[in-house]
């Protein structure tokens, strides 16, 4: 079994870490997994049940390195620190629109109320945005012990109006999360997002009740 | 004898086409697909070492889909067509707005 961090440490540091980086960075699940060569991306999310959070550099245009963390209190607590590869698969570009294809490879160790061990995370994600119109999917594996759970999301937002390169943007949301071992219900939260310069912010309320915020900064 | 002359003269200015690339202080670039303030970040990040002021010499203008650079030194379309391409776009003409054979 690989040991990343000797017993004790794991718990206590990365817990420790985790808590300092999701304080200051809350998340958006959809951020580019790659963003521009020399790109650093910081983003979490937070929800009472749930959070995820990703640090991740881009070597160039098509690949990044990651390292991420999840956690699902509903699937048993668990918990997980992978760290990884992500990559552009294919980017069409039209003039007024853009499609992307990704994918990553992410792995690392977890631990939840029955025990702990190596996890393995792919991802695959589509999406498809223009300045007024932006959908996503995305589905995300949790290989572990003998367990291999996916999760899904799929969002729809539009910009109300359009705004100036240096002014607040302004874009509203609907998303739809479905991961079973969290909840067997769809989780439906519709937000609004604001993106000024290099910030991203997200505020939302499920329709099961539940706040909703993110924060994505990029260098 | 006309021929060879021809000859040589067209290969004089095939050598002499070659030899001249352009060069430039300001540009507007056409990129096609840029939607997102991603994208004006992208820009200024990867033209930043070939500019004085990011903020300011990078201006990204999402509706008409062009960046216009004023750099801080005279550079060549293949260095803008790799800047583009660090930022994940491809850059479909450049205009010099200032410019110069080299």
């Amino acid at each position: 079994m690989l040991i990343i961090y000797p017993p004790g440490v794991y718990n206590f540091l990365m817990n420790k870490i985790l808590i300092l980086v999701t304080s200051f960075f809350s998340y958006t699940l959809f951020a580019h997994p790659v963003i521009y060569k020399g790109g650093a991306v910081y983003q979490g999310t937070f929800m009472p049940m749930m959070h995820k959070m990703r640090v991740g550099y881009s070597l160039n245009s098509k690949f990044a390195v990651v390292a991420n963390s999840n956690w699902f209190q509903e699937a048993g607590s668990y918990q997980d620190y992978t760290f990884g590869v992500n990559a552009l698969l294919k980017r069409w570009l039209a003039n007024d629109s853009q499609a992307n294809v990704y994918t990553g490879f992410h792995a690392g160790q977890y631990k939840d109320d029955q025990g702990d061990g190596n996890v393995l995370s792919p991802f695959l994600m589509a999406d498809w945005e223009s300045r007024d119109h932006y959908t996503v999917f995305q589905t995300k594996g949790y290989i572990y012990d003998d367990q291999s759970n996916f999760d899904y999301t799929f969002r729809y937002g539009f910009a109300p109006f359009r705004a100036g390169m240096r002014d607040l943007q302004t874009w509203l949301i609907l998303q739809a999360y479905y991961y079973k071992p969290q909840s067997s219900k769809l989780l439906v939260t519709p937000m609004i997002r604001f993106f000024y310069r290099n910030v991203l912010w997200e505020v939302g309320y499920s329709t099961r009740g539940q706040s909703y915020l993110t924060l994505m900064i990029h260098y | 004898m006309k021929f060879i002359i021809f000859i040589a003269l067209n290969l004089l200015v095939q050598l002499s086409i070659a030899a001249t690339s352009t060069v430039g202080k300001t540009a507007k670039v056409d990129v096609p697909g840029m939607v997102c303030q991603m994208c004006v970040q992208g820009m200024k990040k990867n033209f930043s070492s070939v500019v004085n002021n990011p903020d300011n010499d990078v201006v990204v203008d999402l509706d008409q889909k062009t960046v216009t650079v004023k750099f801080n030194t005279e550079v060549t379309e293949e260095i803008i067509k790799e800047k583009v391409q660090d930022a994940g776009y491809n850059a479909a003409s450049i205009l010099w707005i200032e410019e110069k054979k080299k």
